[in-house]
């Protein structure tokens, strides 16, 4: 058998298994798998009351009323006046919450020494060096005109990443995209209960 | 070697690039949104506005405005007077754009929101001393679109405290101590733009010649390493000399705006720390007067329509009850039913509709103009909540456009799928229209 050729083929399976484990990335919220179904157009009007932060300023609303907008679900998204939510507009949703954003980042002992042992090539390779765990946790509360009633929501996103050189492979302290998972499941949930409420409605 | 000829190109484009780099030809984000406003481009506004909020989250990791801050077009110093100024006026600039630009396409709530906002922030980020005049000037301009929201919603209240304030700081802004602090300011922002231009072209200078001599040590080495000695020295010479000159500059505004403070204190009797703290306190405002409420209502565009219109175009008691007797049957004019795909289904007569909401949409713009005596009794006759209100609810040129081309197209079934780009201008209209033919019935039946 050709030695060369099997020394080669080891440093290749080697290299990819470094690569395979570089970008090892977990995020807890994915979507429900009926997602496109239910999140279908919803021609009402959609109100946002303060949504809390880390911030001390109304960033996480103007943010969210502009993934909203985009999405073209409802036919208006605006704001809500703090002093009095359902002064003004008379929307048929009015969405408030908190959004609790924390997190952590580790050296690995064993990626630095790996990198030490391989003269750099393991780092250069994107071998994972840091462990990055982030935590969202989203609580709404969202309040329904047509039946007068509110309900909360509380979703957590829990990410996890091993990563080097070349980063994360998912967003992990970004915003407002590191947001969009939390927004995606608070959308999923007020239109699965829109639907629920006009079904009621319709002649 | 390097050819003279191009080392001079070199040395030429290096020049260029420090002074580029120094900001001395890159307009603020205010003097860009500005040029944005005169030309009606409010979606550009706004997404640029969103995007510099972004900084907020670098201020909760730092704790505080210091250091580097890097916003969605740029990296801003904070430690340069005038780069402090514009990134410490980062958010609440963004939040006054923002509010400035929702009033102008009539969301009121919106712009209420951003302006408080705007007012909110100033409080966090514009508290010092060296940043009242910044602070000054955006509490006057979001009280000004607060009170005109405030006013398009109907609640007269609010509304007239916010114009209270608006006059207070406006009769500030306008005074001769304050246009003489304001030029002597400039002249401070100017030179700390020339220093920090100085500085960087320095600083790019003396790279450079670390990069040649650091090419000229791989020959020679004995010989480039005493020159690099000498050059580090030199720049760190340079950054003590220059952080002794914008320590100079920070003492130089703080003595200036008290020279100020003092001087309103004695001219004008003005606590101005009181004054400010009085306008940025919203849910404290103090109660307005009747005489508050008469100057609010007079300096609202509707009153200055009525007192220029011709007396000939005015609505007559005809033409009123005719209106009346149209808004009543308002409601029967349109159904509207909601199918399961989403679609919205209109039957009725939406071109009466259509022509009902013009014709409210004229009433304010055709009022009798005010009398020279008596105002008040014409003011509570014709300017009340109700008219702001149906002023308020005017459509704008692309709902108007779009329902035309629906009613010129004829029919008494329409579909709207909101899944369609027109669909929310669509139900934006018919909400409007709806909600303008409500607020006629309760105006009119005062008269």
């Amino acid at each position: 058998m050709n030695r060369p050729y099997h020394g080669t083929l080891r440093i290749l399976i080697t290299a990819g298994l470094v690569l395979l484990a570089a970008g090892c990335t977990s995020t807890s919220l994915t979507r429900p798998p009926d997602f496109n179904r239910v999140v279908d157009r919803q021609p009402s009007s959609i109100a946002l009351g303060g949504i809390q932060d880390g911030v001390p300023c109304d960033d996480e609303a103007f943010y969210l009323q502009k993934y909203l907008e985009g999405k073209r679900i409802f036919y208006d998204c605006l704001l809500a006046d703090n002093t009095d939510l359902h002064a003004y507009h008379g929307a048929d949703v009015i969405v408030s919450g908190k959004i609790a954003h924390g997190g952590r980042t580790q050296r690995l002992g064993w990626g630095k020494f790996a990198a030490i042992i391989t003269l750099g090539g393991y780092y250069f390779l994107g071998g994972p060096t840091q462990k990055q765990q982030t935590s969202i946790t989203y609580n709404f509360e969202v309040y329904f005109a047509d039946t007068g009633k509110s309900q909360s929501y509380l979703f957590s996103d829990a990410r996890e990443a091993y990563f080097g050189l070349y980063g994360p492979g998912i967003n992990m302290e970004r915003k407002p995209e590191l947001y969009e998972p939390g927004w995606d499941r608070l959308l999923y949930e007020i239109c699965k209960e829109l639907q629920s409420q006009r079904a009621g409605r319709m002649p | 070697m390097i050819r003279p000829g191009c080392r001079a190109c070199f040395l030429l484009l290096l020049l260029l690039g420090a002074a580029w780099m120094s900001g001395c030809t890159s307009l603020p984000p205010t003097a860009r949104r500005d040029a944005l406003f005169n030309q009606r481009q409010y979606p550009e506004i706004r997404k640029q506005a969103v995007d510099d909020l972004a900084v907020l989250g670098q201020y909760e990791r730092n704790g505080r405005v210091d250091g580097t801050v890097e916003s969605a077009t740029r990296e801003y110093d904070a430690k340069y007077f005038d780069m402090a100024e514009e990134v410490r006026n980062l958010a609440p600039q963004a939040y006054f754009d923002m509010a400035r630009v929702s009033l102008a396409v009539g969301r009121y709530t919106d712009a209420i929101r951003a302006a408080q906002n705007a007012i909110g922030s100033g409080a966090s980020f514009l508290e010092g001393d060296e940043w009242v005049l910044l602070r000054i000037l955006s509490l006057r301009e979001n009280h000004k679109v607060l009170y005109e929201s405030y006013l398009y919603c109907g609640n007269l209240d609010k509304a007239v405290a916010h114009h209270r304030q608006y006059l207070l700081i406006n009769d500030l802004v306008n005074s001769m101590p304050f246009k003489k602090v304001m030029a002597s300011l400039l002249r401070i922002r100017m030179t700390s733009m020339r220093l920090r231009s100085d500085y960087l072209e320095r600083k790019a200078g003396s790279t450079r010649n670390q990069i040649v001599i650091a090419a000229l040590m791989v020959a020679a080495a004995a010989g480039g390493a005493s020159n690099n000695n000498q050059h580090n020295n030199s720049t760190s010479t340079l950054r003590a000399l220059q952080a002794a000159q914008m320590a100079q500059i920070g003492i130089l505004a703080i003595a200036l705006l008290e020279d100020y403070k003092q001087e309103l204190k004695a001219q004008l009797n003005i606590d101005l720390a009181q004054l400010m703290r009085q306008a940025a306190d919203l849910n404290r405002l103090p109660k307005p007067t009747t005489a508050d409420i008469r100057r609010a209502k007079m300096a609202s565009g509707i009153y200055m329509t009525a007192r220029i219109s011709n007396p000939a175009n005015t609505l007559n008691q005809a033409e009123l009850s005719d209106l009346k007797k149209q808004s009543d049957q308002g409601k029967e004019m349109v159904s509207l039913f909601i199918d399961k795909q989403g679609r919205v289904h209109i039957s009725g007569n939406l071109g009466e509709l259509v022509a009902l909401s013009k014709r409210i949409d004229e009433v304010p713009l055709r009022l009798p103009p005010p009398p020279d005596e008596g105002v008040d009794a014409y003011l509570d006759t014709y300017l009340t909540p109700g008219l702001y209100r149906m002023a308020g609810l005017q459509m704008s040129a692309d709902e108007k456009k779009f329902f035309d081309r629906l009613v010129r197209r004829g029919g008494q079934d329409f579909v709207i799928d909101p899944a369609q780009a027109e669909s929310q201008i669509a139900l934006q209209g018919l909400h409007k229209m709806m909600q303008k033919t409500t607020e006629f019935q309760s105006w009119i039946v005062d008269r």
